[in-house]
């Protein structure tokens, strides 16, 4: 199958998978993450590069990939939906101090992760010193803390 | 991007409809994964046990793979009834274009020679025995995808076709 093809695909089947799983399948948080992305880009490897091992083959897959990178970003600028779809957005699941359960549920977060994140980013040391909690649309949770009055 | 919604004091440009149907469709896409992976642990995506098939003919039944997957292992494996061996020799005839496009890895046993003749490729092999089955194996990997057609005919004798899918 011709390199270019096969990039195409390959892209493309990944971003759906990846999409699919949830962006926080992936975030890197625990050294099994870490290793789960190691593999997966191994075996991305093997798929692509199929046994054309030349340098003209790999220059192709590159600029494949770069190429409809760039294809994605100018749609998303002509189509806002595209957008929202294939980054997603973020939503908020700590409001003015209230857990949202429903949410954080579909989200697959928990306590563990809000108050981790809320360590890391503000230093903050319980769930009541946080007025917003939002999970961004990396996956990543950010935390609005409560104002000290 | 769209104005950001107002959430009591934060700005964020938040869509929770949105947002419940990208949820929905994330679970629905977790089934159809699930549902790929039972297929391939079937053997509907390569070998396995729905993939495993066998073809007949007068004198010969050929073991075979209906799914396989491009450069991917596979054999296939033809019986041989006794007493079908013409002066210590079998001579099976299988589809050129099949076998010019497969990497043939090995076969089992080493043919005495191999015969080219229009679209067909006849492969002569030595035995000593006209009271045994004999079992000719082909591994080979194919150099193709898509639907495939090999026909296996014992010469002479009967002939099977085989049709597979290569997953490119």
């Amino acid at each position: 199958m011709e390199s270019v093809i096969r990039g195409l695909i390959v892209y493309f089947f990944l971003l759906v998978v990846f999409r699919i799983s949830g962006t926080r399948t992936l975030a890197q948080s625990t050294n099994f993450e870490l290793v789960l992305l190691l593999i997966i880009s191994e075996t991305t490897q093997q798929a692509m590069v199929d046994n054309d091992h030349s340098v003209t083959n790999g220059f192709l897959l590159i600029m494949t990939l770069v190429g409809t990178t760039i294809a994605l970003s100018l749609l998303k600028e002509r189509f806002p939906a595209l957008d929202k779809w294939l980054d997603g957005m973020p939503f908020v699941i700590i409001e003015n101090g209230k857990m949202l359960k429903e949410r954080m549920k579909k989200a697959r977060v928990d306590e563990a992760d809000i108050l981790e994140a809320a360590r890391s980013l503000q230093g903050l040391e319980r769930l009541d010193q946080i007025k917003y909690a939002i999970v961004e649309r990396s996956g990543e949770i950010t935390i609005v803390p409560k104002q000290e009055s | 991007m769209s104005k950001p919604k107002r959430v009591g004091e934060l700005e964020v440009h938040e869509d929770i409809a949105r947002q419940n149907v990208e949820w929905k469709i994330e679970r629905i896409g977790w089934v159809l994964m699930a549902i790929v992976l039972l297929a391939a642990l079937a053997g509907l995506l390569g070998p396995g046990p729905l993939s495993a098939a066998k073809a007949r003919a007068n004198g010969l039944e050929v073991e075979y793979d209906r799914f396989v997957r491009y450069q991917s292992p596979t054999i296939v494996r033809v019986w041989v009834d006794p007493g079908e061996a013409r002066q210590g020799k079998i001579r099976l005839s299988l589809t050129r274009r099949y076998i010019e496009n497969s990497e043939v890895k090995h076969i089992d046993p080493e043919p005495e020679s191999v015969e080219v003749a229009g679209d067909r490729l006849t492969y002569t092999f030595l035995t000593g025995s006209t009271s045994q089955t004999s079992a000719i194996t082909y591994q080979l990997e194919p150099n193709m995808s898509g639907p495939a057609a090999l026909s296996i005919g014992l010469d002479p004798g009967g002939e099977v076709n085989l049709h597979q899918f290569i997953y490119p």
